[in-house]
């Protein structure tokens, strides 16, 4: 499935969760950790454009 | 007497004055409506009506698809068109091209009766609003390109949300074309596969500016978007029928733009905290592990263990030094005993003789023992202070 901004961020909280509830081994956290580092880079770059992007559906450009 | 005319020709006379009456020709007349009728052919009858007067009025199929309302009994309309008769009838009659509402009450009516309409078949149910994206990084928005409502749309989404994009499908907010440049840009966007939702919006305006968003067919056009929409027409105190369609109505372009978008900056809040969150709990974690093993270290099992070994260690200590001590004083005894022995052998080499007074002769350098030696013949004697070679002069027997 692709990655998107909606499941990065869900898998996130997810992450956040177990580790916080602390009956993982630690095997187990250093994986979710690993995770949770390319998923915080993935949302922190989609965030990082600063101009917002305008285009137009098609060259016909009508008056209003 | 004058010449006799059939019905026929007589209506057709008349018909023919009444067409070719300039004064008759492009006219303009408002009146309230009654006997509406449309006809499954699509064609409209109905009778326009004043405090003293009627005419019979038709509308054609293809003129009525340009009406953007639904009009019924009770409505003030203008009306365009031009003035003839129906032969068959001999009736005098308004062929009508246009129809506008005249008058906010017949706004107020018009727009009533549509979403009285459009209610009855559910079209604004709330099993059928769909949800909003959290995070739309593209946005459909269906407006004129020139209007104060893109402008406003673009500098609220720069502000909140900058790393959007905007896709933008022109068409015109008012006027008669308006309808179905709308209902295109709506249409293109939806077929967009990656736009997460869809804003129709125009700027503020008057009445009749904003009517068009109450037509019947852009409303069911927003309707059957696969993708969210959210519409924002006029101000806050304008309602249109698309509003009531609409997943999600706004009631000015700005707050279409804040209600579509997050705010990147408690975006990036939040994802610094999910950051920290994450670092945090597996420091701690670790740190757990670590005092866990500390306590484990400490507790009596463990020590227990430890003593135990430790008791083991000092046992194999005493027995290793108990060993080596066993096998120096072996080794003392042993090297003693070899001492002693080479005492012995001492005292018995033959060069201990010779401190007795006792001489070694050799031969050829060898210690020779019962050797004969005839006249002439030379050796050597080797006695405790001195080495004497020798020649033999003369040998007789030793006399036992």
């Amino acid at each position: 499935m692709k990655q998107t901004f909606e499941t990065a961020m869900a898998r996130l909280e997810e992450i956040s969760r177990i580790l916080a509830e602390n009956n993982v081994t630690l095997d187990e956290s250093l994986k979710l950790y690993a995770e949770g580092v390319k998923l915080l880079k993935f949302c922190n770059t989609k965030l990082e454009q600063a101009q917002i992007k305008i285009s137009e559906i098609d060259g016909d450009i009508l008056e209003a | 007497m004058a010449d006799i005319l059939t019905v026929t020709s007589l209506n057709l006379y008349v018909k023919s004055l009444l067409e070719n009456d300039s004064n008759l020709i492009g006219i303009a007349v408002e009146g309230e409506l009654s006997n509406f009728k449309k006809y499954p052919s699509g064609h409209c009858y109905f009778t326009l009506k004043d405090e003293k007067s009627t005419i019979k009025c038709v509308m054609f199929q293809s003129y009525v698809r340009g009406v953007n309302f639904v009009p019924d009994n009770g409505m003030k309309v203008i009306v365009r068109g031009k003035v003839s008769l129906y032969e068959r009838d001999g009736a005098y009659q308004l062929y009508v091209t246009n129809m506008f509402l005249s008058g906010t009450g017949s706004y107020q009516i018009a727009f009533e009766r549509l979403k009285e309409k459009l209610g009855k078949e559910g079209l604004f149910n709330l099993e059928h609003k769909k949800q909003l994206p959290q995070f739309p990084f593209k946005i459909g928005v269906a407006t004129s390109p020139k209007g104060a409502a893109l402008h406003d749309i673009i500098s609220t989404a720069q502000r909140r949300f900058p790393c959007a994009e905007i896709i933008l499908a022109p068409c015109m907010v008012q006027g008669a074309e308006a309808e179905s440049t709308i209902i295109n840009a709506i249409k293109q966007l939806d077929e967009v596969d990656d736009i997460d939702l869809i804003i129709i919006t125009r700027g503020g305006g008057s009445k009749e500016d904003l009517w068009v968003f109450n037509s019947e067919a852009i409303a069911r056009t927003a309707f059957a978007c696969k993708k969210p929409t959210i519409s924002a027409i006029g101000h806050e105190i304008d309602f249109s029928i698309l509003d009531f369609v609409c997943d999600v109505r706004a009631a000015t372009p700005t707050q279409a733009a804040e209600i579509a978008l997050p705010d990147i900056n408690s975006l990036k809040m939040h994802i610094s905290s999910l950051e920290r969150n994450i670092l945090n709990t597996i420091n701690n974690n670790f740190k757990n592990y670590r005092n866990n093993l500390l306590i484990l270290e400490k507790s009596e099992g463990f020590l227990n263990i430890a003593n135990r070994t430790s008791r083991e260690k000092d046992k194999l200590i005493s027995l290793q030094k108990q060993l080596k001590s066993n096998i120096d004083r072996k080794i003392e005894l042993l090297s003693n005993n070899v001492y002693a022995k080479t005492e012995i052998l001492e005292q018995q080499s033959p060069l201990n003789n010779l401190k007795k007074g006792y001489a070694l002769i050799y031969k050829d350098n060898k210690v020779v023992k019962n050797y004969n030696f005839t006249a002439g013949e030379s050796a050597k004697i080797v006695t405790d202070s001195q080495e004497v070679d020798f020649t033999v002069t003369k040998t007789r027997k030793r006399k036992a």
